[in-house]
């Protein structure tokens, strides 16, 4: 079986010239082949087939849905209903959520086939898939490599073809960094876009649902199917959702003005810097204006990134004290050491250690000088992407500076794996879309080109990136070939 | 035992923060239901219980129902308002911290006019906000555990602070008996101090006139207006006897002890506690514009100073009556219902009520809505007095047997045979025959003695068991002297 | 405190504060790892210490990427709680009741 893409399954399905159940079998089968990636904390093998039966029973009777008879698989960060939902945490390894998230609802409703829950960074905080309770997800370009994070899993199995396609969250990275490090798509749609409801809350201003995909052309379909406003989200977007994948086939957009920001290129490798000026060349010739432009407090981005992220992950994270669900210690001879030695041994070290700072960040006496000072510079550098899209479309630089590193390289320096999201927080502080595309490969591993838009333009970025991939094939390199 | 000994050299300065359960049908950010009494969690959903992934929507009827407090205090109207994330960790809040708001309530800057003992008296309120109730504890159900019941987490509140205006506990009950007859008028509350619905915390602290405040001690969860007005008391008296000694009041939270009447220290939550607020990133600010208030405005049913007005106009009350009567809801409705009995003595119908029928109220410790004697029944007293069947003494006499026995009224007074004499032939008898009996004193009164009049009533009185109209006997007395 | 003291950067994060921290979000660390959270969480103060220099005058705090105001959701209840669904994890709870150790008042 040789299908390519999602629009390549959903063409076979329905053309009939394969079944849900024989293409759910095949992928099945490719997972427990690859377990050692440990792309997956559950396997939904028997409820997958259930499901796979009913949908080619629907497709017999021609009643076809969008996505009818699609394999995906889920990060385990969004609640599944009667399904472990552990969000890679001993907290809730023993928790079986009793509602399914809006992301997982609608593409259930659009007719894919859940395959299991993907293996990611603690809480989603991380960016190598290494704080993982259940230990680190590999990179299957080279299984010495972290697959990035906190999506690791999602990521690792979309470029290990052993799915089809899966979901991600992007906090401050985590989708489109995986996706740099291990050659595929990932998207990040604009704050709102998508709802949140269900999905766990790291935080909750930065936080957004996205999609891994072999091809920007199955990012927008599949985006189209998760996108719209949710009343169970108060902060979920009203603004009308586009035909995507209409848009990417049947406009003539493709004279973008595409803006590359200094403060993205000047301290890039070589190699780094290489395939990118080729792929700006290809921009260039599919007939894009290229401008440089300069998003000036782009150095703030990181600090600023961590003092609001674990300031609100530190109030959202309490909820899990071992009281109603969850991870409760067997040493609760008090309530306060029920609270602490369950909190205790439930969280990893990152997180607790985000819990901290985001704590003091917040405490009395410190508000201002952290808290509400990240939120002014937050400011700042939404403003320099609003003046940025008055001269241009969209905005491109490199995911991440570098390739992969290697598995336990950055373990003990938490700064270091901080610095390494520097190009892809701004966005997440600001709300706006962004991509991350295959744009080559250094020492062979993949890097990552990304591709920022104005808030609600995740069309244009779709569409550019379609562009891309009809005179590029660093999309369709898979690992192991 | 501590007691307010009266304050000579000190001032008491209280404020007061009443929570006020709204009457929604629903939660403040979920759809369940806010009904009193249910099985335990049966009403808890998955956003009550703080699952992952859960998200608050906030409910229209709960900020609707604010704007109309904040109307009826002639407070401000926040045209954005923010809620925030009040963080802290107890088994009975679900989400180790409560949406409530901090800067930016929907209500400020209000006030209202009280009325005690006759002085009038303006409070400052300084805020109402929004806030999500936390579900309740429960530590004698099991051995070892504490039971927790998460049925009334998220159920919304208004929390109301005032300035701290008041300077005796006699202000703080008015005060607190104001808001809770403008939540109950308006609709927005049960106000039901039993079951929860209408919660006080009183902060207080003494100082020498003129001096700064001093440190005040917080008591929580005081649920009856009397056990208000005692712990106040209690409190003050407290204070005094540790500042005259020389000592100084710990800043800390009091529970009241109904039972003792005495206030003592909570035991758990108060270490210093750092609730951390920052602004809640899963709810948007709330917008309200002026077209929304004026709708609700437009809306609004009768306050108490409207109502205050209505009884002076409509009724013909005096002022101080009015504004006593109209003050209390459930004072207000018995009077009205007594209202539409009586024909046209409603001075007479409220001097009666506020006298007598708030007098047993508070000799037996009981609201005026628990009165054991109905308003049907006290509008037929007040009738029977104006129609000069009784006398106002026989009345009180036959309330207060009403009152003990649950006896009707009637059957009172027919048993008792106490209907008064206006027979104006039978009076004529019997005055006639004590001046015959006293012609020494008709003679002194002649001669200008004129309080044997007042002998000459107590006589007959006495030879009809009390019974004689005093006004026509009077009327009768003095025809009968002067025309002889 | 209304900036951050930079004199003060470097070792912020003693005993005392961590563990103050520690109680208000309910965390116990092991004695033998406070030197090393403590140096972590410095550094990570050094890097967050930036934004003091940010030019910020003049700036409002951004809470939401999204100018937005709060959507309003009509007052009907929904009778959708399943009890035995949400309690399935039937050790935490007693006759439907949350149960903990004994709470003194």
């Amino acid at each position: 079986m040789t299908y390519k893409s999602v629009t390549e399954i959903l063409e076979a399905i329905k053309k009939k010239d394969i079944s849900a159940t024989e293409i759910t079998k095949e992928y099945l089968k490719r997972i427990k082949a690859s377990d050692d990636l440990n792309c997956f904390i559950t396997l939904t093998e028997d409820s997958a087939l259930n499901r796979a039966k009913e949908i080619d029973k629907d497709i017999s009777k021609n009643n076809l849905k969008p996505l009818s008879g699609l394999p995906i698989a889920q990060k385990d960060i969004f609640c599944t209903k009667g399904v472990k939902t552990s969000c890679g945490s001993k907290m809730l390894d023993n928790f079986i959520s009793p509602y399914d998230a809006t992301v997982v609802d609608k593409l259930n409703e659009a007719g894919t086939i859940m395959l299991g829950k993907t293996n990611m960074d603690e809480f989603a905080m991380g960016s190598s898939n290494e704080t993982s309770f259940y230990g680190a997800v590999k990179n299957p370009w080279d299984y010495e490599y972290v697959p990035g994070g906190s999506s690791g899993g999602s990521a690792s199995a979309v470029a290990a073809r052993i799915s089809p396609c899966s979901t991600g969250t992007d906090t401050g990275g985590s989708i489109r960094q995986p996706a740099s490090l291990c050659g595929i798509c990932g998207l990040k749609p604009t704050y709102g876009r998508v709802s949140r409801f269900g999905m766990i809350a790291f935080a909750s201003s930065l936080d957004q649902a996205g999609l891994f995909t072999t091809d920007a052309l199955d990012a927008a379909v599949l985006l189209k199917e998760i996108s719209g406003h949710d009343p169970k989200d108060s902060t979920s977007s009203t603004v009308e959702v586009p035909n995507y994948h209409d848009y990417c086939i049947n406009s003539d957009k493709k004279n973008f003005t595409v803006g590359i920001p200094e403060e993205f290129v000047n301290d890039l490798n070589d190699d780094v810097k290489n395939s990118f000026y080729e792929s700006v060349k290809i921009l260039e010739n599919i007939g894009c204006k290229i401008k440089t432009i300069n998003l000036k407090h782009t150095g703030l981005g990181v600090s600023a990134y961590q003092v609001v992220a674990p300031a609100e992950c530190s109030s959202n994270l309490s909820r899990f004290d071992g009281v109603r669900y969850g991870h409760r210690s067997k040493k609760s001879e008090s309530l306060e050491s029920l609270y602490r030695e369950s909190r205790s041994e439930g969280f990893g070290k990152e997180v607790k250690r985000r819990i901290l700072v985001g704590t003091y960040a917040l405490s009395a006496g410190y508000y201002d000088a952290y808290y509400l000072k990240a939120q002014k510079v937050r400011n700042l550098i939404a403003q320099d992407f609003s003046q940025a899209f008055e001269k241009v479309d969209l905005i491109l630089g490199p995911t991440t500076p570098d390739k992969a590193f290697k598995i336990g390289e950055k373990m003990n320096d938490p700064i270091a794996m901080y610095l390494s999201d520097v190009y892809t927080v701004s966005t997440n502080l600001a709300g706006l879309p962004a991509m991350s595309i295959p744009m080559g490969f250094k020492e062979g591993m993949p890097l990552g080109l990304q591709i920022i838009g104005n808030h609600f333009d995740e069309k244009d970025i779709l569409k550019l990136s379609y562009l891309y991939q009809k005179e590029t094939d660093w999309h369709v390199q898979e690992p192991g070939a | 035992m501590y007691r307010n000994r009266g304050l000579s050299m000190w001032e008491t300065v209280i404020g007061l923060e009443i929570h006020v359960q709204l009457a929604t049908d629903s939660k403040l950010f979920s759809s369940s239901s806010t009904n009193f009494g249910s099985e335990q969690n049966t009403q808890a959903s998955i956003i009550d219980l703080a699952m992952p992934g859960v998200l608050p929507v906030l409910n229209k009827k709960a900020v609707d129902m604010a704007i109309m407090f904040g109307l009826a205090v002639d407070a401000k109207i926040a045209d954005k308002s923010i809620f925030a994330r009040k963080n802290y960790f107890y088994p009975d809040l679900p989400k180790g911290y409560q949406i409530s708001q901090y800067e930016l309530p929907v209500v400020y800057d209000g006030k209202l006019e009280i009325n005690v003992e006759g002085k009038s008296k303006t409070v400052g309120i300084t805020r109402a906000h929004l806030e999500e109730d936390a579900g309740k504890s429960i530590h004698d159900l099991f051995d070892g555990e504490s039971a927790i019941d998460l049925n009334r987490a998220g159920t919304p509140l208004i929390e109301i602070v005032s300035e701290p205006d008041m300077r005796s506990a006699k202000e703080a009950v008015t005060y607190l008996k104001k808001i809770h007859s403008i939540v109950k008028s308006l609709g927005i509350s049960d106000g039901n101090m039993e079951e929860g619905s209408f919660r006080c915390d009183a902060n207080i602290s003494l100082r020498k006139p003129g001096e700064d405040f001093g440190i005040r001690a917080e008591i929580k969860n005081i649920n009856s207006f009397r056990f208000v007005e005692n712990a106040i008391n209690y409190e003050i008296g407290r204070q005094q006897d540790i500042l005259e000694s020389g000592g100084e009041v710990n800043q800390e939270t009091r529970l009241y002890d109904p039972k003792k009447d005495e206030t003592r220290p909570m035991r758990s939550k108060e270490e210093a506690n750092d609730y951390r607020y920052f602004p809640d990133p899963d709810l948007l600010p709330v917008e309200i514009t002026e077209k929304q208030i004026s709708e609700i405005k437009k809306s609004l049913p009768e306050l108490p100073d409207a109502k205050k007005e209505r009884f002076i106009v409509e009724y013909g009350l005096k002022n101080d009556d009015a504004e006593i009567l109209s003050s209390s809801l459930d004072l207000s409705e018995y009077f009205e219902k007594a209202s539409s009995n009586v024909s046209s003595k409603f001075q007479l119908l409220a001097n009666f009520i506020l006298s007598e029928v708030v007098g047993l109220s508070n000799k037996h410790s009981l609201d005026i809505s628990k009165a054991p004697v109905s308003s049907e029944e006290v509008a037929k007293l007040v009738t029977y007095v104006s129609d000069e069947k009784i006398s106002i003494k026989q009345a009180k006499e036959v309330l207060n047997e009403s009152w003990q026995n649950k006896t009707d009224v009637d059957e009172i007074i027919k048993s008792k045979n106490i209907e008064q004499i206006s027979n104006i032939d039978l009076l004529s008898d019997e005055a006639k025959k004590i001046l015959e009996k006293h012609p020494k004193e008709v003679q002194d009164y002649k001669n200008g003695k004129d309080k044997l009049m007042g002998f000459f009533v107590g006589q007959v009185m006495k030879e009809t068991q009390g019974k004689a109209n005093p006004k026509a006997l009077n009327q009768i007395l003095n025809k009968l002297l002067k025309g002889e | 405190m209304d900036t951050i003291d930079s004199h003060h950067l470097g070792k912020i994060m003693d005993k005392k504060i961590i563990k103050k921290l520690t109680y208000l979000s309910k965390l116990s660390i092991p004695e033998s790892d406070i030197d090393e959270l403590s140096k972590n969480l410095d550094n990570i103060l050094k890097l967050i210490g930036e934004i003091d220099a940010a030019p910020t005058d003049g700036m409002l705090p951004m809470a939401h990427p999204l100018d937005f105001t709060q959507p309003l959701r009509d007052d009907v209840c929904k009778k959708n709680i399943n009890r035995d669904a949400n309690q399935h994890d039937s050790s935490k709870t007693k006759d439907g009741y949350y149960t903990v150790p004994k709470i003194l008042d």
